[in-house]
């Protein structure tokens, strides 16, 4: 019995969660005006109990490929000698949200297909 | 805990020490390292920046998340150069050898055609693949 609620309680392995990290920064951007790093990470660590971290080793590299290719944009402000970056969505981002969202949520569907094959 | 512009500082200049060149990079990662001492309830700030660095995964983790940004940001642009050299090497091999076997038959544009391939050589192909070069050994030392 403990063993079993070991596994459904801790968080998920880093292979399982790596692909799914773009499209949820994503989706949380594309809910709130802007966000910064840390923000972020906090955001999802809250909405998924914990179970979701998102490292700041995935994070951050994530965020600047997506700036990189106008997905997102940034807005620096000054708090007191450091500054913050806030990245919000683009216009064209959110049609790169809305595929990715509607992927992912295909994928969903289709990972129950497999997993819980009697519930379909 | 709030943080003082010396406690900015110094954990600013303990980025660049562990060999951060993105400046883009140092300030995300700055602002996140202090926004999680000032989250922590550690009052020290000492013992508060080794938790915050710990959490990162050590130092050794900074480096790899600048490489990590790295191939993230340059693999695309990388691509594109490879694209645009395979392309000016085709256009200039053909020129050239076109222009050979026209001279060969004594056709006429024989010369034009040698001259256009030798110009695309020399004033495109050739720098493109030496900048190309240059580009991907930057990356792999910065990262």
């Amino acid at each position: 019995m403990y063993l079993k609620n070991m596994y459904i309680s801790r968080m998920y392995s880093k292979e399982l969660t790596k692909g799914t990290l773009q499209p949820i920064i994503l989706k949380l951007l594309s809910e709130h005006d802007k966000m910064y790093g840390y923000e972020i990470t906090q955001k999802v660590k809250e909405l998924t109990k914990g179970k979701i971290d998102i490292s700041e080793g995935a994070l951050y590299p994530i965020l600047h490929k997506l700036e990189n290719k106008k997905v997102l944009e940034t807005e620096k402000v000054y708090i007191g000698k450091r500054i913050r970056k806030y990245y919000s969505v683009t216009k064209s981002g959110k049609h790169v949200i809305e595929e990715q969202t509607k992927q992912i949520n295909d994928f969903i569907d289709t990972l129950s297909l497999i997993f819980n094959p009697k519930t379909s | 805990m709030t943080l003082t512009d010396q406690h900015i500082a110094f954990i600013s200049n303990n980025l660049d020490f562990y060999g951060l060149k993105n400046n883009d990079l140092k300030e995300d990662l700055l602002d996140h390292i202090c926004t999680h001492i000032e989250n922590s309830n550690e009052h020290d700030f000492e013992t508060a920046y080794k938790k915050a660095i710990h959490e990162f995964g050590g130092h050794l983790n900074l480096n790899h998340i600048e490489h990590q940004t790295n191939l993230q940001l340059y693999f695309n642009a990388s691509k594109n150069r490879n694209r645009l050299l395979f392309l000016m090497s085709y256009i200039s091999a053909a020129c050239i050898l076109l222009g050979i076997v026209f001279k060969f038959m004594h056709w006429p544009f024989a010369s034009i055609l040698l001259v256009v391939g030798f110009a695309f050589l020399i004033f495109l192909t050739l720098p493109i693949y030496f900048y190309s070069r240059y580009k991907d050994r930057i990356i792999k030392y910065q990262s």
